[in-house]
């Protein structure tokens, strides 16, 4: 059961993503749910899994309802590889490091995402859309991220404990 | 160097950055959708009509539960049991409003008689606020293909921008790279709506180039034009709420505000012109 609960986070995540925060949001703010759990596992797990989670639930949020197919793929894959190198560097009920990781992965991705919308001819005001959404949108996704950790830790701490043992054991 | 080419994990990571970026640049542009998108959009498809059903059916429940606050809370079956029938009233709330929605439609697709249209449930939207686009339940099979303008009983709602084998993705009008070109319907004075992006705000459009000295007013009607080819002429953008510039000066500021007719906060069934009866003869 425990090998399919990323799959089943990450299935969950996209469904809030494309539909549910759609209707329940806080003035058109709404945390990436996709993003709060790949760097979760990311962290819990690793660079290999968490860049592979990453990867799978980007292209398919790229097909369904992304606007270039691979935008989203690259941001979560990289998201989930690079907070993947903190695996093993924090305890792992340490609550505070994946949420960071989120809001600052977060952050970049909307740019990211500005920029691209820009580049495509969209008009905006950066200014107003980073006070209204951008930075509103970080700190929702590390919220976000924090209730994940909290569900996800004690299902993977196992693992966790299973490879550290592991690597003590030589 | 050697220490590079032995670190698997990042030769690995590189090269799926390195093809990431090649579909990103490789899909910007106008293309088709290629057969595994399609396929992968198939499959999701039904899963994602089931889980917007299960959504709303939840919603519903959560908001009439919490309408029923002030019950007596003492009386906790009571107030379960009302809570069920408001739910079971809720869902014939449901169907009754659909069911006026779609005879809506039908009295829309009646009065324009000269389109051929397929009716189509949204299924998913984008995530975040960037691009206004969204997903509906209904493509190639039905006859839907790239360009074909999306309408609801209120008027415009965007045009088909991908098309899978039973989806579509559809990108409406308020997107802020959507441009559509326009009439004032009073005055025949032509122009072009741009969407705006802002976060929160209720949607609205721009215009722009409106000819010199035009007498627009606060709640003229913004119609299609018909010219580009894409969107027939005459169908309903929306009101003018502001009109900020009608001379020739600061040709790049907008004219006006323009408030669109449908609206996109809750946009559930839309219809796809998929052709005109001048197109089939």
């Amino acid at each position: 059961m425990k090998r399919f609960l990323i799959p089943i986070f990450l299935v969950i995540s996209l469904y809030l993503d494309s539909i549910l925060f759609h209707h329940v949001n806080i003035f058109g703010t709404r945390p990436d749910a996709v993003l709060a759990v790949v760097i979760s596992c990311s962290v819990l797990t690793g660079s290999v899994k968490g860049g592979i989670a990453g990867l799978c639930a980007g292209l398919f949020a790229d097909i369904f309802f992304g606007e270039y197919v691979g935008l989203y793929a690259l941001i979560y894959m990289l998201s989930g590889m690079l907070s993947g190198l903190l695996e093993g560097k924090f305890y792992s009920d340490n609550i505070v490091i994946a949420p960071l990781c989120a809001l600052g992965a977060s952050f970049i991705k909307e740019n990211i995402m500005a920029f691209s919308l820009s580049l495509d001819g969209g008009r905006f005001n950066y200014g107003s859309m980073l006070i209204t959404y951008i930075l509103p949108c970080a700190v929702l996704t590390g919220l976000f991220c924090m209730l994940i950790h909290i569900i996800l830790k004690p299902s993977m701490s196992r693992q966790v404990r299973q490879r550290v043992d592991y690597r003590i054991g030589g | 160097m050697n220490n590079f080419f032995k670190n698997k994990p990042l030769i690995i990571m590189l090269a799926a950055v390195i093809l990431l970026v090649i579909l990103i640049f490789a899909t910007t542009g106008d293309r088709t959708v290629s057969w595994m998108e399609s396929a992968v959009g198939s499959v999701a498809q039904p899963v994602q009509t089931f889980a917007t059903n299960v959504s709303n059916s939840v919603i519903g429940f959560f908001e009439r539960v919490f309408n029923v606050t002030d019950a007596d809370k003492e009386n906790e079956q009571l107030r379960l049991r009302v809570a069920q029938l408001e739910q079971a009233e809720y869902e014939l709330e449901q169907l009754r409003l659909e069911n006026e929605r779609l005879k809506e439609l039908l009295n829309y697709s009646q009065s324009n008689e000269n389109y051929n249209y397929v009716t189509a449930t949204i299924i998913a939207k984008g995530q975040g606020v960037w691009f206004d686009s969204f997903t509906i339940n209904a493509g190639r099979k039905h006859g839907i293909e790239k360009n074909m303008p999306v309408v609801n009983s209120f008027g415009l709602v965007g045009r088909v921008t991908d098309v899978g084998a039973t989806w579509a993705k559809v990108t409406s009008i308020i997107d802020s790279r959507s441009t559509v070109s326009v009439m004032v319907e009073r005055t025949r004075d032509g122009a072009m709506v741009q969407g705006v992006l802002e976060n929160g705000s209720k949607a609205a459009l721009e215009l722009y180039y409106l000819p010199s000295g035009s007498d627009l007013v606060p709640g003229d009607v913004i119609v299609t034009n018909g010219l580009g080819g894409v969107f027939p002429k005459g169908i309903t953008i929306g009101t003018v709420t502001e009109v900020t510039r009608t001379n020739d000066n600061n040709a790049d500021e907008r004219n006006a505000l323009v408030e669109p007719t449908v609206d996109f906060n809750h946009l559930e069934e839309v219809m796809v012109i998929v052709s005109s009866e001048e197109q089939s003869e």
